[in-house]
């Protein structure tokens, strides 16, 4: 049923992995962010084994509840260090990755008695000592979750991430462009916008005025350079969120829905998003945009590489 | 011992240790490692995650007073209810063995 296809390219000294399955899934893993993962010694440490745990149930296990499983290990880790006990160590504790996503799907799966998971080894629906009992008909409880968001998103616990819309996602993209080319614009390159939004160097190639004085050219340069830093600049300020984010109600952070690190914005906007840019005359753009249409969880180039995700945030409500 | 036996038998203990008080999972894996050191881990985690989607037990977020936010499993109605249910069966279950000659003592 699979049709899968994997490249392994070497793209600026970072390993770039495309998998394409049916549900067109593609990833890309740039090691050079994620160096910390693994231990100096090479043992699996937190990082890769939640990254290892939501790849192996994602096919399995709604988004919802992808995040909430994610959660709970989370939490184990954070217990576990409070013991003292380090990241390798807690990962010892918890066995492979792959074992612990079989007792999750065998788990689900004596629930889900009408729509059971095939696992290797998992047997038919097994005879339990206790009758009268039928899984299906009892409703979820949910409230202890749902009232879980509010003003502590900023814990560290991930919670169930929603996603931003792409169309939520386009609109800041293009107020934030805006915002950040109009001083620009002061200095005659306002005709080079449509190609600058594809390939931002476009500018260099402008020709700014056939006499410049000194002031122009200086404010010039100091127009550049806040174009270049712009979304940098306001991710920090604004922890993980510009201007046209906020105003959509989106917010950039961790994969994980942590805050937003300082090495990730690097990563994100530098090298994910600039560098990348100018490097392939904007093509990055392009297969930012046809990803962020076939991703679940609307993944751009930029995303990838500074590993974040772009989130939307619930209408700020009264304490309660 | 059959897995899936074995599996019914902790949904029970964990039930039953959350009808004592509400606990969190890390504090509730604790308990059942301590009393069956060979249980793996990660199963405590997904039978709790089952007993919440069945409707048996629910969550709450309660903070600690320096720790990190905790996830509280607290039985629901029919939790006690399905323990109740599930306890009688296994001291059927029990009587029946034992008739048969199977003790322990």
């Amino acid at each position: 049923v699979l049709l899968e296809y994997e490249a392994p390219l070497v793209l600026l000294g970072c390993e770039v992995r495309l998998n394409i399955g049916v549900r067109l899934n593609i990833r890309v893993r740039l090691n050079m962010f994620d160096s910390h993962m693994y231990g100096e010694d090479g043992n699996l440490r937190k990082e890769e084994f939640m990254t290892e745990l939501r790849e192996g149930l994602s096919a399995h296990v709604a988004p919802d509840e992808l995040e909430d499983i994610l959660a709970d290990y989370h939490e184990w880790f954070e217990e576990g260090l409070r013991e003292g006990k380090t990241e390798e160590e807690v990962c010892a504790e918890l066995g492979s990755p792959a074992r612990t996503v079989k007792a999750i799907l065998e788990e689900k799966s004596r629930r889900d008695v009408e729509n059971p998971i095939p696992i290797a080894d998992h047997q038919a629906q097994p005879d339990r000592f206790n009758q009268g009992h039928s899984p299906a008909s009892a409703p979820p409880s949910v409230q202890g979750i749902a009232a879980s968001t509010g003003p502590a998103h900023f814990s560290r616990a991930p919670q169930a991430l929603s996603y931003a819309p792409l169309a939520d996602r386009f609109a800041a993209w293009f107020i934030d462009f805006l915002l950040s080319v109009g001083p620009l614009a002061f200095f005659g390159v306002a005709n080079t916008l449509p190609f600058a939004m594809l390939w931002p160097p476009v500018f260099l190639f402008q020709v700014v005025d056939p006499a410049p004085t000194p002031a122009k050219v200086i404010g010039a340069v100091a127009c550049t350079v806040y174009f270049l830093a712009y979304h940098a600049l306001f991710l920090s300020l604004l922890r993980g969120r510009t201007p046209g984010k906020m105003l959509l109600r989106l917010r950039v952070v961790h994969a994980d829905g942590s805050p937003l690190r300082g090495v990730q914005i690097f990563g994100r906007e530098f090298i994910g998003r600039l560098m990348l840019d100018c490097l392939t005359f904007g093509l990055s753009r392009i297969v930012s945009f046809v990803w962020s249409l076939l991703s679940a969880q609307n993944l751009t180039v930029h995303d990838a590489v500074g590993n974040t995700r772009v989130i939307s945030e619930p209408p700020r409500r009264s304490r309660g | 011992m059959d897995a899936q036996f074995k599996k019914g038998v902790l949904e029970m203990c964990i039930l039953h240790l959350c009808a004592q008080k509400d606990m969190y999972g890390y504090e509730m894996m604790k308990r059942i490692k301590s009393a069956f050191p060979d249980v793996y881990d990660g199963s405590v985690y997904a039978i709790l995650r089952r007993l919440q989607a069945d409707g048996y037990a629910e969550t709450y977020f309660g903070q600690s007073s320096e720790g990190p936010r905790r996830k509280y499993y607290r039985i629901t109605d029919s939790g006690r209810t399905y323990l109740q249910e599930t306890v009688s069966g296994w001291q059927t279950l029990l009587r029946a063995v034992r008739q048969l000659g199977i003790d322990d003592d």
